[in-house]
Order: structure tokens, then C-alpha cells, then sequence
């Protein structure tokens, strides 16, 4: 009998120190609530395929951070112990391990101290990748050695609609101020406009990184749901008669011209706005690589290799940046509302720019290649070919739509780079 | 410009936020529109020079070709060679090993019927011109989603 009553009470000292009643006390429901929504996102990421490759370690990490004890974010800490007792002292006394391991130090109120190191959780480690602005711009490298800049060069009009889709951040902007956010977090919050997962972590890093969590989930998110966002503000801002329209087919664009392409763009942005740099330099890095053709193997290592594992690496500390207490507020929601405001302000004006190069050409530029301004690469692309074959499903919108695709990346960059020297 | 707005962030000037907003998104949208409207006059300006090289280089290229290919003509002139014929065509001007391929692909369909292959014809497409397999290939890779 006293066996089971042994095991009875070791049972339940387990249960007293696990994270599972910590789920029932004070604010444990806010946690209970965070884990629901990570299991919501992780059911979109599979079962619905919503931009799988970041929402999956996105909302596993919340996960993680969301499950008390967990202690996966928990920062290093150093902790003071007294080597012998002293009387009327409430600090703890180190043992003799703790004494071997960090040595005594005699402190001016003539007492020996031991200060015991104790290491932080896996993804505190991990998230310094982010707070200190290195994955975003590696994903970019990434990003650069997948990216044909030709379509660009063809048509180098294009960038005018990269740059239209921006001006959403801008107004964005003004709707967060006046809503009464701080000037850093309205800034953070506008970027989400740029449809730019890795611009918009790391403008929030440096601006607002208390607001990562639920900028990366709404950058993300809405990135997923290009396809369902940006038709109906496409279709309301356009004609049959535009939409229809058939563009002639782009120059071929020699390799010395790809090849030159970045290096210029570095030049003129890095110069002019030197705040960009890091993102544009690591984009324009990555694609001379790729058009180079000289080093195929870094190359290939920047698309795969590289950026798989800077996205794992990313996407969980992101995700485990929301936890519930930073979560689950009024602000959340007003993001997330901001969010959606900047990416169809972002549209809406690529669009608008769009149809003014309509005008302005005579007809030779279908107003749908706008939207694709907002960067989301290739995915606005697509949308504007999708919407585009609606109406003539003989026309082929894809190339152009590249175009202002890859211009609106560049435009994003550069609008972060205006925000953070500016608002830094 | 900029760096000059940088320390007046929490002072008097950004106090006021329509201030605040009014300088954050001119400059914003200013200087988007200042980068990316000089890269297009830089890339038109580059792609027009490169063009205008390249077609230099092709001119004298196609200049060279045409003096070989004349003084060959000469040759040619004073000793005629016996050519080789060109190879039967089948169907006009279509070869009959691609016929035989374009049999053999309905063929390949796969639904137990029997198909002949009675007239081959060169169909157009509608919008660019491009070729059926062109056209396959563009929308096996456009198809949305």
C-alpha cells in the first residue's frame, strides 16, 4: 500500500510540474488559445497548401513557444549564488559542481559569490539570425539566384508599376499613425504592402521586433492568399476591353545585358539609398551568380541548399516570437486589418499605374500586369495571367507580368530602405 | 535629405502626426519613384547601346557571310558539282519520319481506338503566331494554380 501511495505521489509531482496545469492557471488559456491557432495555421499550411514552405515552420514554432515550460525561447541567464551561506541573505547557495564549474568571485560587500550560467532555449539562439538582420537578406540571396531579371530588361517601363505597388505601404502608413501606433510600428506594419515575407521581417526586426510574430503571420498569410485577394480588386479597376488586351512579345535579352543588370542595380541603390543595401546587394548577389554561369555551384547551393535551411531556420523563430501575451491583443487584430489594407492599396495602385500606361501606350499594355507590382513572386504573376486568360484565354500574360514582378521586389527593398532611415 | 529627418523622430516636427505622415510618405514615395524611374532610363539607355553594338557586330558578320558566299558561288559556277538529292518528301513537304512520329503520338492515345493519319496541316495560333509545340509548352507552364 505504501508502494502505491509512493507512486501515487511521484505521478503526481510530475503533474505539478508540467506544463499541462500550467494550462489551467492564470493566463494558461491565452497559451491553450495560441495553440489552437498554430494548429489552425499548420491545418492551412497542409491541408490547404497555403505557402507551405514558411506557414508550416511558422506556426510549428508558435507551437513550441505556446506549450508552457517549453522554454525554447528563454534568453540565457546569468544567476547569482552565494558560495557559503551568509545569515539574512535569500540567495540560493551554489553546490560544489557549480562552485568547480564557474569559480568564486569576492564581491566589495566581502561575500564569495558563484555565478551560475544557465543557456537559453534552442530558438533564442536560433532567432539572433533575425534580430540581427542576417536570414531576410539570405533568403534574398536565395531569392536573386531564382530570379530571370529579363522580362525586367525587356521592358524596363516595368519598373514605374513595381513602383506603384508601393505606394500602398506608404498610405498604409498614414492609416497605422492614425490609428494611433507609433511612428517604428506604423512603419513596420506598411511593409506588409510590399507582399515581401523576408523585407517585411526585416524591417520589423530593426523597427518593432516586439511585433514580429503577428507581422510575419499577416505578411504571410495574405502572400498565401494572393490568388483570392487581388482578382476582384483587378476586375473592378479594369475594363473587358483592357483586360483583353494582347502584348506584343518581349526582346530576347542578351547574357551580357543579364549579367550587368545587377551590378548596376547594386550601384544606383546601394548609392542613392544606402540603407537597402543589405537587401538589394544579397538579391543582386544572388542573381549575378546565376547569370553568370561561372559558378554554378554556389549557385545552386544559394537556391537550394541555403535558402531551405535559412527558411527553416526563419520560419520557426518567427513563428516562436508569438507568444500569447504578445499575441493576443487589440493590436493583433489591427494589423492584421492594416495588413490587408496595404496589400490591396497595393494592388489597387499597380493596377491604377497600369491603366495609365495603358493610355499613355495606346492600348499596348494590359492593366493587369500592375498588380503584379506587388511583388509575391511569381504568385502575383500568375494571378495577373490567370485573370488575364479569363477574358481572352489566348493571351499570355505571364512574361510581362514577370516584369513589374521582380520590380516590385526591388521596390519593396527600396521603400524599406526609405522607412528604416528615416524612421531608425 | 533623409538623414536630415532621422533625429527629428519624438521631437516637435513628428509630434504632429499629420506632419509626421505627410513627410514619411512624400519622401517614401518620392524616392521609390526617383530610384526606379532612373534605373528604367539606365536600362533603356544600356539595352539601346547594347542593341545598337550588337547589331553592328551582326551586320558585319552577315557582310562577311555574303562576300564568302559570293566568291563560293564563283567557285561553284566554273566546276558544277553533281548535289546530292534531297531526301523523298512524303506528304509535300513534310518528311515521312515525322509523319510516322505524329502517328505513332495519336496512336500513343491510348483509348483503343484505331486512327489513320490521312493529312497533315501546319495549324495557326491565334494571338503571337506561335507554334502548336510553343503553345503546348507555354501553357503547360502558365496554367494557373
Amino acid at each position: 500500500m505504501e508502494i502505491l501511495s509512493s507512486i501515487w505521489d511521484s505521478i503526481l509531482s510530475i503533474l505539478n510540474e508540467s506544463g499541462l496545469l500550467f494550462l489551467f492557471e492564470g493566463d494558461g488559456w491565452k497559451n491553450a488559445i495560441m495553440i489552437a491557432v498554430a494548429c489552425f495555421l499548420l491545418y492551412l499550411a497542409i491541408g490547404k497548401q497555403f505557402e507551405p514552405l514558411l506557414l508550416l515552420p511558422i506556426a510549428f514554432g508558435m507551437l513550441l513557444v505556446n506549450l508552457p515550460l517549453s522554454g525554447v525561447m528563454d534568453v540565457p541567464l546569468t544567476e547569482l549564488k552565494l558560495a557559503a551561506p551568509v545569515s539574512g541573505s535569500d540567495l540560493a547557495i551554489a553546490d560544489a559542481t557549480e562552485i568547480a564549474k564557474y569559480g568564486q568571485i569576492v564581491m566589495p560587500d566581502g561575500n564569495t559569490y558563484v555565478e551560475v550560467a544557465h543557456s537559453g532555449g534552442l530558438l533564442y539562439y536560433l532567432y539572433l539570425g533575425v534580430k540581427l538582420g542576417i536570414y531576410p537578406p539570405l533568403i534574398f540571396l536565395g531569392i536573386g539566384a531564382m530570379s530571370d531579371f529579363g522580362p525586367l530588361l525587356a521592358n524596363p517601363k516595368s519598373f514605374i508599376l513595381g513602383a506603384a505597388a508601393q505606394i500602398g505601404i506608404f498610405a498604409t502608413f498614414c492609416g497605422a499613425i492614425l490609428l494611433g501606433f507609433p511612428a517604428k510600428v506604423a512603419g513596420a506594419i506598411a511593409i506588409i504592402g510590399g507582399a515581401d515575407g523576408p523585407t517585411a521581417i526585416y524591417v520589423t526586426s530593426r523597427l518593432a521586433p516586439e511585433y514580429l510574430g503577428p507581422i510575419a503571420v499577416a505578411a504571410y498569410s495574405y502572400m498565401a492568399l494572393v490568388p483570392i485577394i487581388q482578382p476582384p480588386i483587378m476586375r473592378a479597376l479594369t475594363t473587358k476591353k483592357e483586360r483583353a488586351v494582347v502584348m506584343t512579345q518581349l526582346r530576347t535579352v542578351s547574357k551580357t545585358e543579364k549579367i550587368m543588370f545587377p551590378i548596376i542595380v547594386t550601384i544606383v541603390v546601394a548609392l542613392l539609398l544606402p540603407s537597402a543595401a543589405p537587401l538589394v546587394g544579397m538579391l543582386m548577389l544572388g542573381n549575378l551568380m546565376r547569370e553568370s554561369g561561372v559558378v554554378k555551384r554556389i549557385s545552386d547551393a544559394a537556391q537550394n541548399e541555403l535558402m531551405n535551411i535559412v527558411t527553416i531556420f526563419l520560419g520557426t523563430t518567427v513563428g516562436a516570437t508569438a507568444r500569447a501575451e504578445v499575441f493576443l491583443t487589440k493590436e493583433t487584430l489591427l494589423i492584421v486589418f492594416l495588413g490587408l489594407a496595404a496589400f490591396c492599396l497595393g494592388t489597387a495602385f499597380g493596377v491604377i499605374f497600369g491603366k495609365l500606361m495603358y493610355v499613355f501606350t495606346g492600348g499596348k499594355v494590359n492593366p493587369l500586369i500592375g498588380s503584379a507590382g506587388v511583388s509575391a513572386v511569381p504568385m502575383a504573376a500568375r494571378v495577373s495571367q490567370k485573370v488575364g486568360q479569363e477574358t481572352n484565354p489566348s493571351n499570355y500574360l505571364l512574361m510581362h507580368a514577370l516584369g513589374p514582378n521582380v520590380a516590385g521586389v526591388i521596390g519593396s527593398a527600396v521603400a524599406a530602405g526609405v522607412l528604416l532611415a528615416v524612421l531608425r | 535629405m533623409l538623414t536630415s529627418f532621422t533625429p527629428s523622430v519624438g521631437t516637435e516636427l513628428f509630434d504632429n502626426k499629420g506632419m509626421l505622415m505627410a513627410v514619411i510618405t512624400a519622401s517614401g514615395i518620392v524616392v521609390v519613384f526617383a530610384i526606379l524611374i532612373l534605373l528604367i532610363f539606365i536600362f533603356y539607355a544600356y539595352g539601346a547601346a547594347f542593341r545598337a553594338v550588337t547589331e553592328a557586330g551582326e551586320r558585319k558578320k552577315a557582310k562577311a557571310a555574303e562576300a564568302a558566299a559570293s566568291a563560293q558561288t564563283a567557285v561553284i559556277t566554273e566546276t558544277p558539282a553533281a548535289t546530292e538529292a534531297p531526301a523523298p518528301l512524303a506528304d509535300g513537304e513534310i518528311p515521312g519520319e515525322i509523319i510516322a512520329v505524329i502517328a505513332a503520338a495519336v496512336a500513343s492515345l491510348g483509348d483503343g481506338k484505331a486512327y489513320r493519319v490521312k493529312k497533315v496541316v501546319r495549324s495557326r495560333t491565334p494571338a503571337a503566331g506561335r507554334t502548336p509545340w510553343a503553345t503546348s509548352g507555354l501553357f503547360e507552364n502558365t496554367r494557373p494554380f
